[in-house]
């Protein structure tokens, strides 16, 4: 059910860009794999090329290699690709509506990512994931207004925080089986809401209930995480974002997310083996909780004003677990993927259709939900990786037939 | 104290409806091993066709049943047979599928947003109530009417589904399906008929429930997300499965309910709420009446 880490991975991450490749009205596919011809590397091939009139099993094996290796270096290029076009939007894009729905987008597929860690590689159904987002936003803020603690430091102590109601919330749930589970997180996190809106001061610190807490913007700066433009945010975010993607694509291949892949699936079969199942999955949880509160501390900063009831939200959670599951939970690509399909419909539902058809992206994303789980179990980025290794395929065959017909042409011209 | 007892018994009465609620979530669970989170929009979807059957023909509340039930039998019918029998076609050898859980949500979503779409997101109430505020009073304490009727008709509910189940062929082939899926299809049993009743039987009663809460409640489209997370509590509290369970475990969340209050801030009685169900899913998962695993 869950996907493999392994295989996906490699699959995944290399199909990353070609979907935003899609998103982007300036790229197709075809650019990307076309500035990848002129750098392709070309001294090896020469020699092979020459044998490659008679087929041996060995030299199939070469042909197979070199191909492999050319369909490498068009993921490597479509990669770096799509990370100058994402480092470039802002210069292209001014309008600030826009980029609040792009900031959107990644915030909720870093949001989506670190999930995966727990609800796609462990192979369980968290859906209380906000309570983390809740601890990171308010420890932020707290210390921020308080103290005066610059929010970078507030991020930190949220993160830990989150940590250990993480682990406090793993210890005992990842014991129990599928739904049980999936209702525990929803207790935690809903319970979590209840007592933030009932309390207005725990000792010193002024939590203010149900009224919320408001940042005020006086002192505009990086050290205070708080910025007139947009800019700056899309800046922030697009490398947490990053950061979040690498480190899954190194959970991925570590140990670590075998075990979890292993416990995910089976878990009897795994602890037969010596696999320490609930500790893999601690882990993960810990790593996710940390990673999410981050995202908290920076909608905090970002919105300027939290409210138990918008940010502890069971929307908010159910939405990152969508996102997931669209998307292609268990893969690298998928939150990205799920964010870049989902985020668009609602944003634009909500501006076009809002006073007419309240909700109606809702009814989208349900219909899309439920049309992924019965025909795509494994989320859209299925398919897509499918499409794109089709497309490489042909690309790395035709450059192949293009450099076997230069390196001919070059022989017969030194004989 | 005299406020204390006529809060128990509010809470207790309450606490049923509540019960009721949950009834249809439980049985679905015990057979189709599934947990459905569109109970609460079922429940809400009840309420509407409940509302207008009222609206429209003028009937008294609770007559509207004879409309009701069949209608929300039907649509929980097909709504297993189309949207949620292919999950499980597809996962035929996982026991508890995690995917029917999030196609379940899917439901939710669209029903609670097709309603608001439709009927907006106002709040309605029926006109020309002959339960509206009614009371009984006892000594010095008042009984509100319509939950009073409401709580008979839960016991009533539960009596019936738990004789259907034990007494009838196909509520034995139901339990025989709960029991297990495979052995029962060996024994010529229709495994996915069974599935499709039991939801549609499972709908009736969110329907039922919706009547028992028309005449002193306000409708509108989000109205199920409050019974939602309130029936998984009961549910898990009573035991997922166990048909008085439900209703037990109904009767305590309502008595903390309107206990709770006199003790704390009302709000706080929500925490102690989540509390509780946490402790029973750590202490005991299996619930207070449930057999363990199973129904």
């Amino acid at each position: 059910m869950t996907g493999k880490p392994y295989g996906d991975s490699t699959n995944s991450t290399s199909s990353a860009p070609e979907d935003s490749s899609l998103k982007s009205p300036a790229g197709s596919k075809y650019p990307a794999s076309d500035v990848s011809r002129p750098d392709s590397p070309g001294g090896s091939t020469l020699q092979a090329s020459e044998k490659s009139h008679t087929h041996s099993p060995a030299e199939e094996e070469v042909d197979a290699l070199e191909k492999a290796a050319l369909k490498d270096s068009i993921g490597k290029v479509c990669m770096i690709f799509i990370a100058l076009l994402a480092f470039g939007l802002p210069l292209v894009i001014k309008s600030p509506t826009w980029l609040h729905i792009i900031i959107l987008i990644y915030f909720y597929a870093y949001l989506t990512s670190s999930w995966n860690m727990v609800g796609g590689f462990a192979g369980v159904l968290p859906l209380g994931h906000a309570i983390f987002i809740g601890i990171g936003a308010y420890s932020s803020t707290i210390l921020f207004l308080q103290y005066g603690v610059s929010p970078w430091l507030g991020m930190l102590v949220g993160g830990m925080l989150s940590v250990f109601v993480g682990i406090l919330i793993g210890l005992p749930t990842f014991k129990m089986r599928g739904a049980y589970f999936a209702l525990a997180t929803i207790a935690f996190a809903e319970g979590f809401r209840v007592m933030v809106e009932n309390i207005d001061y725990l000792g010193p610190l002024q939590i203010n209930g149900p009224r919320g807490l408001q940042i005020p913007p006086l002192d505009i700066g990086l050290v205070n995480f708080m910025f007139t433009r947009k800019e700056p945010y899309y800046y922030i975010i697009l490398i947490m974002l990053i950061a979040v993607l690498a480190l899954t694509w190194a959970i991925s291949r570590s140990k670590l997310g075998y075990y979890l892949n292993a416990g995910g699936e089976e878990p009897e079969a795994a602890m037969a083996l010596g696999i320490n199942v609930s500790r893999a999955k601690l882990v993960a949880m810990a790593m996710s909780s940390f990673l999410t509160a981050l995202a908290g501390t920076f909608y905090a900063q970002f919105s300027l004003f939290i409210h138990p009831r918008s940010i502890i939200s069971l929307d908010v959670s159910f939405e990152i677990a969508f996102i997931a599951l669209i998307g292609g939970r268990g893969s690298i690509a998928g939150p990205v993927l799920g964010a870049l399909l989902l985020r668009p419909v609602s944003d634009f539902s909500r501006i076009y259709f809002g006073d007419v058809l309240p909700g109606f992206h809702l009814i989208i994303y349900g219909v899309v939900l439920i049309l992924v789980m019965i025909y795509q179990p494994r989320g859209i980025q299925e398919p897509l990786t499918r499409f794109y290794h089709i497309m490489a395929d042909k690309q790395a065959d035709r450059m192949r037939a293009n450099r076997l017909e230069s390196g001919v042409m070059k022989k017969e011209g030194s004989q | 104290m005299i406020y204390f007892i006529e809060d128990a018994i509010n809470g207790i009465l309450m606490g049923s409806i509540y019960g009721l609620t949950a009834l249809g979530l439980t049985i679905i669970f015990g057979v189709l091993k599934v947990v459905n989170f569109a109970h609460g929009s079922l429940l809400m979807v009840g309420m509407y066709v409940a509302f207008w059957t009222v609206s429209l023909t003028g009937l008294h509340p609770y007559l509207s049943l004879i409309i009701v039930v069949p209608v929300m039998y039907g649509f929980g019918y097909c709504l297993q047979a189309v949207v949620i029998k292919p999950i499980f076609k597809a996962e035929k050898n996982v026991r508890e599928p995690l995917t029917v859980i999030i196609v379940t949500t899917g439901v939710w979503y669209i029903l609670d947003n097709m309603t608001l779409l439709i009927f907006g997101p106002q709040y309605r109430s029926i006109q020309d109530n002959p339960l509206k505020g009614k009371m009984i009073e006892i000594g010095e304490m008042m009984i509100s009417v319509p939950k009073l009727w409401g709580c008979i008709i839960a016991i009533v509910t539960a009596v019936g589904v738990y004789w259907f189940l034990q007494k009838t062929r196909t509520g034995r082939a139901i339990r025989a399906t709960s029991l297990d899926r495979d052995a029962a299809s060996l024994s010529g049993i229709n495994q996915y008929r069974i599935y499709n009743m039991t939801f549609g039987i499972g709908t009736a009663i969110a329907g039922i429930a919706g009547v028992t809460l028309i005449p002193f409640y306000n409708i509108f489209p989000t109205v199920g997300v409050l019974f939602d997370i309130k029936g998984f509590i009961i549910v898990v509290l009573g035991g997922l499965g166990s048909i008085h369970g439900a209703i037990i475990g109904g009767i305590i969340i309502g008595l903390i309910e309107s206990v709770g209050p006199q003790f704390m801030t009302s709000t706080w009685t929500e925490a102690i709420v989540y509390g509780l169900f946490l402790l029973v899913l750590f202490v005991k998962p299996s619930g207070l009446f449930g057999v363990k695993y199973d129904w």
